[in-house]
């Protein structure tokens, strides 16, 4: 009963996050919308090996790497973000409190539709990006239930940074984007998205070794060359472990934040709007 | 009349320089945000064993970026925002000339973008170790002044026309945002596009202007062979800052007729 209690609420919230994002304009341009900006920043990142020397492997790096990366800028923005608009923007985080739900399954549910949402446009970036330096994707056998695992777990420690970042947001006025987009430029930094991590000097590339992304990254480019579960088994228990850890020092996290900025009054505070 | 918009024009970027650079935090964050990603990009050329010209290219491209996202959410859709928060009728109301406000948030804005991009630039071609030819820094600053007047005031277009806008004005942002920095090669040079392509991007002022300076500052070239860059730029700066001022009387005007400038949560 709990179970499809919760399913119910999640569908409601992530309902609502689709109604947020999409209902100013018709569905067929909304999803050319959703999908222009994750393409161009592709092939933004994509025409630097084109400028240099056509290079499919490291072409295949960047592609893989960059395409997913949109998943981590808008699922963290997904969760984090919906703290501060709600907040700041809409004035409504205050009713979250009248509601059968808690702030931190309230932040996942709605977080939630960035990760349906950003299916579409990675697809569709992939394949123009694909296009663009030639590479044979057709030739491609990936290994879909790696991918798909991969995917889950990649969904469990974006939506523990979105929460990590919402507990710090709680308490900041002018500062929400610079928490999110400081998190986001690392990960591009440091995460293995565009370069491998192991180039950065050290003690930079120690910092890499514990971040989720750097793990999950080289997962989805094995995953997509068709790589069989127990080939990377071991990256997979690794990054299983980091991301249940992210959850739970996040929603401990969230849950101590919450509980001071309530006692302190600081759950309806906005600065604009 | 002159005499008025210059007043307004002083008062509002006054306005827009004190409020961003009183904490010092605003500046270290500007400049240390964008080095993360530029640095991103410029690891990813070591790893392509890339020439040193190409780390020069991404790193002035990179240090252009903010002006262009500048222009995008601090002048396009500065006067939706002013008309949420109420600020738009109190403009109209006092009588200052239009025109000087966004000349005003056009010259706040490109001095503390000038600040943040140059403390981006030598914070990449300090810690990148970047050869540039300095002695073309002074004409590759004339190109830099010519690329901020053609961009803003193509910003201050954005500002008046945006301002039909709702809500949906942040969508038009997001899109305006990539492609242009796709188009403009910021990370990249513009030769890699097809000769139609790279003649279409040149009516881009970040474009052009991005190009200009790699062609002093990377790869030495003397000013006179880049004379069609500047005269690309003050041609553009001009047809856009005559297109704004005509522009914003318009929807003014149109705005009074139609009750739209006090219109909230549209």
């Amino acid at each position: 009963m709990g179970v499809i209690n919760s399913i119910r609420r999640i569908r409601a919230l992530v309902w609502l996050a689709f109604q947020i994002e999409a209902n100013w304009t018709r569905f067929p341009i909304y999803l050319l919308y959703t999908s222009i900006r994750p393409t161009f920043t592709l092939l933004l990142m994509l025409f630097i090996v084109v400028a240099v020397r056509p290079n499919p492997q490291f072409g295949f790096f960047i592609l893989v790497g960059q395409a997913f990366y949109n998943i981590v800028g808008s699922g963290i923005m997904g969760v984090a973000y919906t703290l501060w608009d709600d907040r700041e923007h809409y004035r409504a985080l205050k009713y979250v409190y009248l509601t059968p739900n808690n702030l931190a399954f309230y932040l996942i549910g709605r977080g939630l539709y960035k990760f349906i949402e950003g299916l579409i446009p990675l697809t569709i970036a992939f394949f123009v990006g694909a296009l663009i330096i030639n590479y044979p994707i057709f030739n491609l056998v990936p290994n879909w239930l790696l991918l798909i695992t991969n995917y889950l777990l990649g969904m469990v420690w974006i939506i523990a940074f979105g929460l990590i970042i919402a507990s710090f947001l709680i308490f900041t006025t002018n500062y929400g984007w610079v928490a999110v987009e400081s998190i986001v430029s690392s990960l591009l930094l440091f995460g293995n998205v565009i370069f491998p991590a192991s180039l950065l000097p050290y003690p930079l590339d120690q910092v890499a070794k514990y971040l989720p992304i750097t793990h999950w990254m080289d997962i989805n480019r094995y995953a997509l060359q068709g790589v069989s579960f127990t080939s990377v088994s071991n990256q997979l228990i690794i990054l299983f472990e980091m991301s249940i850890t992210y959850l739970i020092i996040s929603l401990i996290l969230l849950r101590i934040c919450e509980r001071i900025a309530r006692k302190k009054g600081l759950i309806d505070i906005t600065t604009a709007h | 009349m002159i005499k008025e918009i210059f007043k307004t024009a002083y008062a509002r970027a006054y306005v827009r320089i004190k409020g961003v650079n009183r904490d010092v935090t605003h500046f270290i964050i500007d400049v240390f945000l964008p080095l993360l990603g530029i640095s991103a990009i410029l690891f990813a050329y070591k790893a392509l064993n890339a020439p040193n010209q190409f780390l020069a290219i991404a790193a002035i491209g990179g240090a252009m970026i903010a002006f262009w996202y500048n222009v995008l959410w601090s002048m396009a859709s500065q006067l939706y925002w002013e008309r949420e928060t109420g600020n738009l009728p109190l403009y109209i109301a006092s009588g200052a000339p239009m025109t000087g406000v966004l000349l005003g948030m056009a010259l706040g804005g490109a001095f503390n973008m000038t600040l943040r991009a140059l403390g981006v630039l030598f914070a990449t071609v300090y810690l990148f170790n970047i050869k540039i030819y300095l002695n073309q820094a002074l004409p590759a600053f004339a190109i830099f002044v010519l690329t901020l007047f053609a961009l803003y005031s193509l910003g201050m277009v954005f500002a008046s026309s945006f301002l039909r806008f709702g809500r949906s004005i942040s969508k038009v942002n997001e899109l305006l945002g990539e492609p242009i920095l796709f188009f403009s090669g910021v990370y990249f040079p513009i030769r890699v596009f097809p000769f139609t392509v790279q003649i279409l991007v040149s009516i881009i002022p970040l474009a052009l202007g991005i190009e200009g300076m790699r062609q002093l500052l990377v790869f030495g070239n003397p000013p006179l062979t880049i004379l069609w860059i500047y005269l690309s730029l003050l041609i553009l700066g001009i047809v856009f800052f005559y297109i704004a001022t005509k522009m914003i009387k318009l929807m003014e005007e149109k705005g009074k007729i139609t009750g739209t400038l006090t219109l909230k949560w549209e």
